[in-house]
């Protein structure tokens, strides 16, 4: 077989690996993605963007349910078939699209497993056979993750879900067990008890989404809690015994040993990445923890080999992956404004209700790396339009440096904030001070108010509380 | 154009799109450029930290996108510490010669000494500050420990105290007793603390290994033994290495207050100054006390000056209640 030959070749059509695929397109680069199963990777197939559609009807179903305190009247109901199907119209229209600007940018797509062969050399392998062979000056790797399981708590798609099964359920369980809190399991939890199932919680960690900062993890408890949802923290699940249509779980907490039965379990305690059967181990590229070890430019051991995404280590988001590919390609291509990524200026989001977001530090991070802090907060029960469109169930929390005024870290929860968290990140990489923030004119009435006020609040000079 | 040559007018001295049209417009006008405004693309942040740090911009080479200057530029071009050009010494009148110089070559312990205190002054963002200590329990305690050991023949400095409450407040404050490595600072598990002793040659600074371990009498002994090495000159290299902190005594000269100068990599060291007396107010009723000048000089580039001072008042803590450093 005839060796094809690229530039760059990538190995997975996920966001991180599309993504820099196309920018090595526009920067005149030959490229080439290999993708086993679906352009888009998990997070447009199984991952943000379908979540992100059931999200919204559950936030809908709800408002539905409270029509009546907005004076309308509407009777709520859902079918479960409909709402699963329209998340997996929404995953197949950018699937398409994901096809559509591979073609557009000349990016040639092989349907296969990669498996590295050493020198440059890759092999393209479908069904067992080999049905490519490709020769690269610089292969990337943007293989993703998989989720992480637990012994004893592995699951089986039929009663112990993962993500994937959790998105595409045939019936709504009455009762659902969530193991784990980050993200995707608080996510879950939120759609699940809007859809009316009773949802328990359980993590090992001391609060729940454990990488936000204290205060905003200890507001979105309460809140969830208010809905409804039972949250075990300090706690882990001992065994799962599975029924004919439930799971009994066994559940290790602070206040002794509870065992409760549940329709279904999500198991969500994190990811691992897909480091295995690549070839990996005839290079010189180093494995720590599930994740390929890359320097700043996203280079491996290995000259010409790199790894982008999920697969190169936390923190596992597609905008981090998407821009490890811009930067890894640019480097590549030998750009002179390419710049390493200030990791500590990623926001994370979580969709679940009320919204969380942040970018940079916790208050408690910022004083473990010795900064003096200056700390503002801003409720929204303080600002107009939050109380307008009735949902007040929030708060804006800043962290600054007491010494050099630099925006160490902002902390969000409430209506939108997923949508308004990128106004700090800009300001971060701009290196603005809170002389800045303060000066900026926010737009009256809208919930970023809340952002101007608690810089406002962090030096005494907050309006509306 | 060239924005360094834009009179910027925005929030800390932000060039605004005004501020270049302004500028543009100016320079259309005028058949010679304008003059450079000296302000280059910098953050917000940035300004601000190069005003703090007394770095000049223009000086600045910036890594941002379009070649901005970021707070990390500003940081490293004030770590690098480009030879800050001192101030011309005024003119004095020259007195008549009443004696012919005399020319010393710089070399053995005296060339030591001069590069290591030049290269720490250089490399490091050292700076002192002082804490005055009641020391009324002290001299009692120590009048009481020399009678106590008389027949031991130890008798405990002031220094050897010193060092004691040093070395339990390094205990308290991890970040003191440590090491400045340029990409990581080693907070170091072990408490060697060095002393500086004064030879006629110049400053030598023998260390005692693991203080925090030691009592008051161990450590009494042990710096005599060790200064007693320094004076006949048979102190050996592994005397003086590794240390983890210093303390350095001028007291018996009759210091009051003094900048120790840094032993890098080490991020702290302690100037010990005389025990004088003072007046301390109960009431509206002054009473003499004995008090004593603590001089800390640290690296601001391990920690800043909140944990430095609380370093320090830990250390005043213990003196202030010297039975703490016997249990």
């Amino acid at each position: 077989m005839a060796e094809t030959t690229f530039d760059v070749v990538v190995v997975g059509g996920g966001p991180g690996g599309y993504v820099a695929a196309i920018r090595a397109a526009q920067l005149g680069l030959e490229a080439a993605v290999v993708e086993r199963e679906h352009l888009g990777g998990i997070c447009l197939n199984w991952g943000c963007i379908p979540t992100k559609t059931l999200l919204h009807t559950a936030d809908l179903y709800r408002e539905m349910q409270d029509a009546e305190r907005y004076g309308l009247t509407a009777e709520a109901s859902f079918d479960i078939e409909k709402v699963v199907s329209r998340s997996r119209a929404v995953a197949s229209q950018l699937n398409s699209g994901v096809k559509f600007l591979l073609r557009k940018h000349k990016v040639q797509v092989f349907d296969g497993f990669a498996r590295l062969t050493g020198g440059g050399g890759l092999t393209v392998e479908k069904d067992g056979e080999t049905v490519a062979e490709l020769g690269a000056d610089h292969i990337i790797l943007a293989t993703g993750a998989r989720p992480r399981s637990l012994p004893g708590l592995e699951p089986d798609g039929e009663l112990v879900w993962t993500y994937k099964e959790a998105m595409v359920p045939t019936a709504m369980p009455d009762s659902l067990l969530v193991i784990g809190s980050g993200a995707i399991g608080v996510e879950f939890a939120s759609f699940y008890r809007s859809l009316g199932a009773e949802v328990t919680v359980v993590e090992v960690l001391p609060r729940i989404l454990p990488v936000e900062d204290e205060e905003i993890s200890a507001f979105a408890r309460e809140e969830f809690e208010k809905q409804g949802i039972t949250i075990h923290t300090n706690a882990t699940v001992e065994a799962l015994e599975k029924g004919d249509d439930s799971v009994t779980a066994t559940i290790a907490t602070e206040d002794g040993t509870v065992e409760a039965t549940f329709d279904r379990a999500i198991l969500a305690v994190g990811v691992t990445g897909n480091v295995e059967g690549l070839g990996l181990e005839a290079t010189a590229a180093a494995v720590d923890r599930g994740a390929i070890v890359v320097n700043e430019w996203l280079e491996t051991g290995e000259p010409g080999l790199y790894a982008i995404g999920d697969v190169a280590g936390p923190p596992l988001l597609a905008h981090k992956a998407m821009h490890e590919g811009v930067i890894c390609v640019e480097r590549i291509a030998g750009l002179p404004s390419a710049r390493p990524m200030e990791r500590r200026r990623i926001p994370g989001c979580t969709y679940c209700h009320p919204q969380v977001a942040s970018a940079g530090l916790t208050e408690a991070a910022a004083q473990e790396a010795g900064y003096t802090v200056r700390v503002g907060r801003f409720p929204l029960v303080g600002n107009g339009k939050a109380i307008a469109v009735g949902d007040t169930a929030g708060m804006v929390k800043t962290v600054f440096d007491a010494d050099t005024d630099e925006l160490l870290g902002a902390h969000m929860v409430g209506p939108d904030v997923t949508e308004m968290i990128q106004g700090f990140v800009v300001a971060m990489g701009l290196e603005t001070t809170e002389a800045e923030l303060m000066e900026t004119v926010f737009p009256h009435p809208t919930i970023s108010e809340a952002m101007h006020e608690s810089v406002l609040d962090a030096y005494d000079r907050v309006l509306h509380v | 154009m060239d924005l360094a040559a834009v009179t910027a007018t925005g929030p800390r001295g932000r060039v605004t799109e005004d501020d270049v049209r302004a500028a543009h417009e100016a320079a259309a006008a005028a058949p010679e450029p304008a003059a450079a405004a000296a302000s280059a693309p910098a953050s917000p942040l940035a300004r601000k930290r190069a005003e703090a740090l007394g770095v000049d911009l223009a000086a600045v080479t910036g890594t941002g996108p379009g070649g901005r200057i970021t707070k990390e530029d500003v940081e490293a071009a004030a770590a690098g510490g480009a030879a800050a050009t001192a101030p011309a010494a005024a003119p004095v009148a020259a007195p008549a010669a009443a004696r012919e110089d005399e020319v010393m070559a710089v070399r053995g312990m005296r060339k030591v000494i001069a590069e290591r205190m030049y290269a720490s002054l250089q490399e490091t963002a050292q700076l002192t500050m002082d804490m005055d200590v009641a020391m009324d329990d002290c001299v009692r305690l120590r009048t009481q420990l020399i009678e106590e050991w008389a027949g031991d023949g130890v008798r405990p400095s002031y220094t050897d105290i010193v060092m004691k409450a040093a070395a339990k407040a390094l205990l308290d404050h991890p970040r003191m007793n440590a090491q400045f490595l340029g990409a990581e600072i080693n907070l170091r598990g072990e408490v060697h603390v060095g002393m500086a002793v004064a030879l006629e040659e110049g400053l030598v600074v023998p260390v005692l290994r693991h203080v925090d371990q030691l009592g008051l009498k161990e450590i009494a002994q042990e710096s005599s033994r060790l200064a007693g090495l320094a004076r006949e000159g048979k102190l050996g290299l592994d005397d003086m290495a590794g240390g983890t902190f210093t303390v350095s005594t001028l007291g018996m000269f009759g210091v009051d207050s003094f900048t120790p100068i840094l032993n890098p990599p080490e991020v702290g060291i302690l100037g010990v100054n005389r025990l004088r007396d003072d007046v301390r107010w109960e009431g509206e009723r002054p009473v003499r006390q004995k008090a004593m000048t603590l001089s800390l000089t640290w690296d601001h580039r391990a920690l800043d000056g909140a944990p430095a001072a609380q370093f320090l008042a830990s250390v005043r803590d213990y003196l202030e209640a010297p039975f703490r450093l016997l249990v």
